[in-house]
């Protein structure tokens, strides 16, 4: 199995800081006078209405400072990384499809998404999901192989696998992983399997 | 008819109502499967809840239609992109004794549905290898709420 090859990791994110919750409340603010309705608008392509039902507002926010804040990670993942991540966020924090019940995701969460986005910088993307903590799960399913990995607050991880190979069927879990020793726990696995396109193992 | 609290016999299925958010799509937005999440119990539930059937009559595709039209029509909000998993009951039960946990899959009809399922006794916290594989195995028979009429 290919090991996955590490970059300069505290650096890579290091360029990336994790706010405190009084500058997560900050930027929101800023946030909503910013203009950045419009870009939420225009990336998803159509026009939302301007009802300010609760749950609207909450899921809003968290999508308006998720795009925010990966837009200053464009530099790093790229321009069509971006672009297939907004629509994501606007396929999955759709208010017609949530559950009014399920807490929204929380900003910290978001903060320690995008930060493993960057120090994994997979070819593959992952599909997004939400836990029933207000967290977002990445996940990376290939063929029977299946990789989910819930974002915790300040960089701090759980993640399950699954691996199937001639002998079975594998699953492991880790949970209050630090970002940092993410690719660590996930080397004896072959996390090539789910980070890069056209790998046999 | 079964009675109340009545065991789901192990040959017999279960749907499961997965919401949107709980849907894993690839970068092309299709959907390829579910997380674990999916089947965990949330902060103050208890049961998993599920729907019977083979409570409703015919083959197994009207089954799941039945079923997931009872699910429509209760007092439960359907997403529109949302998903029903179909789950074997003798599987869950092996998933769960592998993982250490016994389970019991009963019959518990509800006003608006009187097909329900309550699932005792699944652990809460920490279990996720055996939510996994609930999700990857036992319970990973995935069907779109858009493909089903």
């Amino acid at each position: 199995m290919m090991a996955f090859a590490e970059a300069n990791l505290p650096e890579t994110i290091a360029a990336f800081p994790l706010m405190s919750a009084g500058e997560h409340s900050k930027l929101i603010n800023d946030t909503q006078g910013s203009g950045l309705e419009s870009a939420t608008m225009t990336v998803s392509g159509k026009q939302t209405e301007t009802e300010n039902t609760e749950l609207e507002n909450r899921l809003f926010t968290s999508k308006a400072y998720c795009k925010f804040q990966a837009s200053k990670f464009v530099s790093q993942l790229g321009m069509e990384w971006r672009r297939k991540f907004f629509a994501q966020l606007d396929s999955l924090m759709d208010p017609d499809d949530w559950d009014e019940d399920d807490p929204v995701v929380e900003l910290e969460s978001f903060d320690t998404f995008l930060r493993m986005m960057v120090l994994l910088k997979p070819d593959r993307l992952p599909g997004l999901a939400v836990s029933n903590n207000g967290h977002i799960v990445a996940a990376w399913f290939v063929g029977k192989d299946r990789l989910t990995v819930e974002c915790f607050p300040y960089d701090k991880l759980r993640w399950v696998l699954t691996v199937s190979s001639d002998g079975g069927k594998e699953s492991v879990a880790g949970t209050n992983t630090p970002l940092l020793r993410l690719i660590d726990s996930l080397n004896p696995y072959g996390p090539a399997r789910w980070f890069k396109k056209d790998v046999k193992n | 008819m079964s009675k109340t609290n009545q065991k789901i016999p192990n040959e017999d299925h279960l749907v499961r109502y997965i919401k949107p958010s709980k849907l894993v799509k690839d970068e092309n937005d299709n959907v390829v499967g579910m997380i674990a999440s999916a089947f965990s119990l949330r902060e103050g539930e208890s049961n998993l809840s599920a729907t019977w059937m083979e409570y409703f009559n015919g083959g197994r595709i009207a089954q799941l239609h039945a079923a997931v039209n009872t699910i429509r029509n209760s007092n439960f909000k359907v997403g529109k992109n949302s998903g029903f998993a179909v789950g074997n009951v003798g599987e869950v039960h092996d998933v769960c004794i592998r993982c250490g946990k016994k389970i019991h899959i009963l019959h518990d009809p509800e006003p608006d549905n009187p097909a329900h399922v309550s699932i005792k006794s699944l652990p809460e916290g920490e279990e996720d290898i055996l939510f996994e594989l609930l999700a990857s195995d036992a319970w990973s028979d995935l069907h779109l709420n858009c493909n089903i009429p």
